[in-house]
């Protein structure tokens, strides 16, 4: 079935996100892989909504570029004002919550 | 389905589904104006409120009464705010966002009465907006939890912020906001809902986490939740696409009968189910995805923490619930023990660790973590006493908890940093009313008979031991002994020990006390007298499906 691929694809992407959230520390990085999952995942609608043959996957799609928009704003805010109280964006440095 | 009307016809939206959140969601709108408008503050909230009278008298006019009252009474209070509290906007802005939450509350109960049990007693549910929205028991209770924490927190939180000058003009909207996500995330009855409105109170919630924008330790709690909630939700997205790709449904209902069919390859259904699992299993803070939980708790806000234990909780499992019941029925021999172990595990983990803790902020994350593990033992029973008892658990757990992050603030507007143990020395001696007050909801949170925690964990262990699972109720008998030991530590700390001369008396203002005073009320009235509630409760155990 050669739709497979797609699915393979998109598993495969999500992986790479998701490994990449875990061992990279800057904040940005962190946050390209969370942009990288969220467009595998849209991969699988879209290629799911071609197999089903409805529109309801294509729609979520849209709303899913949508809900990760707002996240760069939201993330993208937080990161620089972490940015601007400790000069650096590595997740790891100064840990203040721990114990 | 949502490309089948190519216009949208106004009179066949079902409103009344969603009026309370339409409430809530226009007034962050009109707040977010006003906070924008400067010297023309007056003619904003003139000009936003006639619609609204407008609007209410027509309502009233076609027979709707109390929708009717309330959007005129709103629409009426939006300029005699501005009025009333001339050159103090955050006092507008407040008693604008509280009596928004209060017509919320009343909107919910009149949607009780008019469209989920309109012959009175148990709720008859029905699907709104083309199977988007469940007018059913979930939704109706969690709107009663999350109006009733979003209520109490504002005026608990007002002299707070103003104290750690973080009390921006945002802070209001967000937290409406973050309040409709939760309310229509307890209504969402196909997956594009579900995660839209996790997503709008995530946000919001990410950004009331880095109020103090000088505070290291708000920055350091806002990013991890930011990545940590971000990672869940996408984990949780692509369960929800496997499982579209499993059955070709979006709708719960849906998914639930598609997953039967013998067509449907079942290993795509069940890492769509894991997933799912995983991601709710993060935005309910159950162990083990509970990592980002002690931190965010211990280094946001005090009052955006008591929100977030209190509503957040409550909405997740309305998720949680209505995904397993409706969802994924024909999986129930694979949930059920994943999910009581889960629950066995945040139970005694959240305990265990509570013990050691110092900070009061990170002791109250880790009991979160636990009753969050009571909260699942009615979601395995997958009963309807089981619905209807994580529900009522969670109502409990919310004013409870509300109350004892009412005290912790008192404490800590002294303290300008942490609440340790050592804070609380002698309180009782020094500040009777206020130590009586965070006994009584720390004996809630132990469950102590005569307090709204003891029933509701009586009816959360009922519901396990008739579903048969003996062994997690004996769990969780464990769990909260060794609970009650670290809760009444902290009563034994305020009212046996001496008190610390040099150490300031708690900072109590008048909406601190009333907000606390009431989460305290009615810790005792649902301990003494829950018939009431605990009926609605099982009147509401009725589910779209």
């Amino acid at each position: 079935m050669e739709i497979g691929y797609y699915f393979a694809l998109s598993a495969l992407l999500f992986c790479v996100g998701l490994v990449g959230v875990m061992l990279r520390r800057n904040a940005i990085v962190l946050f390209m892989c969370i942009e990288l999952m969220l467009n595998a995942i849209n991969l699988t609608f879209a290629a799911a909504a071609r197999m089903w043959g409805g529109p309801d996957g294509q729609v979520f799609v849209f709303f899913v570029i949508v809900v990760a928009a707002a996240e760069v704003v939201v993330g993208l805010a937080l990161i620089v004002n972490l940015f601007f109280r400790r000069g650096t964006v590595d997740v790891d440095v100064p840990q203040l919550l721990r114990y | 389905m949502f490309l089948a009307q190519s216009s949208v016809d106004f009179a066949s939206i079902a409103w009344s589904s969603f009026a309370p959140e339409l409430v809530v969601v226009c007034a962050a709108m009109v707040l977010l104006l006003l906070a924008v408008a400067g010297r023309f503050r007056l003619a904003v909230a003139a000009g936003c409120g006639l619609p609204a009278v407008g609007a209410g008298v027509w309502l009233v006019a076609s027979g709707r009464v109390l929708p009717g009252a309330i959007a005129i009474a709103l629409g009426a209070a939006a300029p005699a705010l501005v009025v009333a509290f001339p050159g103090r906007p955050s006092l507008t802005q407040s008693w604008g966002s509280g009596l928004t939450l209060f017509a919320a509350l009343l909107l919910t109960f009149w949607q009780y009465a008019e469209v989920l049990a309109p012959h009175g007693g148990l709720i008859v549910p029905t699907e709104a907006l083309q199977g988007a929205l469940a007018n059913d028991g979930i939704g109706f209770f969690t709107r009663i939890t999350v109006y009733l924490s979003a209520l109490l927190v504002v005026p608990i939180g007002y002299g707070y912020l103003r104290d750690r000058q973080i009390g921006r003009a945002e802070v209001e909207p967000l937290l409406l906001l973050s309040v409709a996500g939760m309310a229509f995330l307890g209504t969402a009855n196909d997956l594009i809902t579900l995660f839209i409105s996790l997503e709008v109170l995530s946000m919001a919630l990410y950004v009331l986490t880095g109020l103090a924008r000088r505070d290291r330790r708000s920055q350091e709690a806002s990013l991890k939740y930011f990545v940590t909630g971000s990672v869940a939700s996408a984990i949780l997205l692509y369960g929800m696409a496997l499982l579209y790709t499993a059955t070709g449904s979006l709708d719960l209902a849906g998914i639930g009968s598609g997953l039967g069919l013998v067509t449907s390859p079942p290993v795509v259904g069940v890492l769509g189910l894991a997933l799912v699992t995983v991601g709710i299993g993060f935005k309910v803070a159950l162990a083990p995805f509970h990592l980002w939980a002690p931190d965010v708790y211990q280094g946001a806000p005090t009052n955006v923490t008591a929100f977030m234990a209190a509503a957040v909780k409550a909405a997740g499992f309305a998720a949680l619930l209505r995904l397993y019941l409706v969802a994924f029925p024909n999986y129930a021999s694979l949930w059920i023990p994943v999910l009581s172990v889960l629950a066995a595990v945040s139970m005694l983990y959240g305990a265990w660790v509570a013990i050691v803790q110092h900070d009061i902020k990170r002791m109250l994350a880790y009991s979160s973590i636990t009753h969050a593990g009571y909260a699942t033992i009615g979601v395995v029973s997958n009963s309807d006493a089981g619905l209807s008892s994580t529900l009522w658990y969670l109502l409990t757990y919310a004013v409870a908890t509300l109350g004892a992050f009412g005290c912790v603030i008192a404490i800590e507007r002294v303290r300008r940093g942490e609440v340790t143990l050592v804070d609380l020395r002698g309180l009782g001696r020094t500040s009777p009313m206020l130590a009586g007050i965070l006994t009584l909801c720390l004996l809630s949170l132990a469950g102590v008979p005569a307090t709204a925690g003891f029933i509701g964990k009586l009816t959360v262990f009922q519901a396990g031991v008739a579903a048969g699972h003996t062994w997690l109720v004996v769990i969780g008998v464990v769990s909260s002994v060794i609970a009650a030991f670290f809760y009444l530590r902290i009563a034994g700390t305020m009212f046996l020990e001496e008190a610390d001369e040099s150490r300031g008396l708690p900072l109590v203002t008048t909406g601190l006390s009333a907000g606390v005073s009431v989460a305290a009320t009615l810790v005792l009235f649902l301990g003494i007298q829950p018939q009431l509630l605990l009926q609605l409760a099982e009147n509401a155990a009725a589910v779209v499906r």
